[in-house]
């Protein structure tokens, strides 16, 4: 049985596009340790694109967290998916995740806070068949951070578990793990008073590893590979209200057999606080 | 003779004219002195001095404002609380208030905690304002 090159672009963006953990005042791409106050809602919704040779897929996604602690968050993503390439677009309501984050340590001092949290995800077999993957994937991952008025750093790994997806015809498809490695810096040009607008510049090194996927226990084809990105981006806020916005931009790829290279991923956050 | 009898009358149309203005004046000021004079009373009793608190409170981790935002709203959602402001780069939180609003250690220990941050010190500073009820 021969997979579609629809069919594994669509698992290879939706394993690019839903990875994001992003809370607050963390990088855009990657996760940082922060979470929501006690009792606090977070509502957000991003827009994300990602282009890949002749492929395309955009996302949009209204997210929705609550802050159980002043160091535990939980939330719910849900997104809606539109892929296209030169032959087919699909498009519809992709799998709910649900998140949680927990800040285990922090070291407040004058301005500066560091911190470290566990991150842990499922994205649920939710979604319209054209978009799902169609499994059920959890993932784990753990993030530091280092917080001051002039420069912000950032370090997280995560990994995700892909369930295998049973196909038609009772064969499985083994999906490969993935793993995710990143980097951040952030930049405060001027420190403002409260209640004015704050901008902050970052800079991202986004690192992707996965095996090739088995199917009939030998590896697939054009699946796997390494990515690297680097990711410049901004992120202004006044008081509760926050906008995001960035762009991957491929420095490295290693993708196995003849998987087109990642062209950009871009993605444009509104976040707001209550 | 005709002349004299024409400014005898000049005269006492002009007497009768200053006549009317002082009897003017003094009725205006008969009925609108005890007006002004009221309204004065009112306006001074009116202003009253009030004294509203303000709290100078220090605490670390205040790194970015928009992270700082769960303080103020824990804060403002406090009964006499009425503005709250951060100064990020000296780690402060000032809460202005009414004259009787007070905390407690631990009510701001848990507060701040409950924000993300670390409480360290509290001072509270009366603060004498004048208000026009």
């Amino acid at each position: 049985m021969k997979l579609s090159n629809a069919f594994l672009f669509t698992f290879f963006l939706s394993c690019c596009l839903i990875i994001n953990e992003v809370s607050a005042h963390d990088p855009i791409f990657s996760p940082g340790p922060h979470v929501l106050f006690k009792d606090g809602i977070e509502l957000h919704t991003e827009f994300t694109q990602a282009a890949q040779g002749n492929k395309k897929q955009k996302q949009q996604t209204l997210a929705f967290k609550y802050g159980l602690s002043g160091d535990w968050v939980v939330g719910v993503k849900l997104p809606y998916q539109t892929s296209e390439n030169s032959v087919e677009t699909k498009q519809g309501i992709g799998d709910i995740s649900v998140s949680t984050k927990y800040r285990f340590w922090r070291k407040d001092s004058l301005a500066v806070q560091e911190s470290a949290a566990v991150i842990a995800k499922v994205k649920l077999n939710t979604g319209k068949e054209q978009v799902s993957s169609d499994t059920t994937d959890a993932l784990l991952g753990l993030s530091y951070g280092f917080e001051s008025l002039t420069w912000y750093r950032w370090a997280s790994v995560r990994y995700r578990f892909n369930q295998n997806r049973d196909l038609d015809n009772q064969a499985t498809l083994q999906r490969a793990d993935r793993l995710f490695v990143d980097i951040a810096g952030g930049y405060r040009l001027s420190v403002n008073d409260y209640r004015d607008i704050d901008t902050v510049w970052l800079l991202e090194l986004n690192g992707e590893y996965a095996q090739a996927n088995r199917f009939n226990n030998a590896d697939l084809a054009n699946t796997g590979g390494s990515q690297w990105f680097i990711s410049p981006g901004v992120m202004w806020t006044l008081r509760n209200f926050a906008i995001k916005a960035g762009v991957q931009i491929p420095v490295y790829s290693n993708l196995k057999g003849a998987q087109a290279d990642s062209d950009y991923r871009a993605l444009l956050e509104f976040e707001w606080h209550m | 003779m005709n002349g004299i009898c024409s400014d005898n009358n000049v005269d006492k149309t002009q007497l009768k004219q200053e006549e009317f203005i002082v009897t003017f004046l003094k009725e205006t000021l008969r009925i609108f002195t005890p007006i002004v004079l009221m309204l004065a009373i009112f306006s001074v009793a009116a202003q009253t001095t009030t004294q509203e608190s303000i709290f100078e409170i220090r605490a670390d981790g205040l790194a970015c404002p928009y992270c700082a935002y769960g303080i103020e709203k824990k804060l403002m959602a406090i009964n006499g609380v009425k503005h709250v402001d951060i100064n990020l780069k000296q780690g402060k939180v000032l809460v202005t208030g009414d004259e009787d609003l007070n905390f407690e250690e631990q009510q701001l220990k848990t507060l701040f905690n409950d924000s993300g941050f670390t409480y360290r010190t509290m001072k509270k500073v009366l603060h004498a304002k004048q208000d026009k009820k």
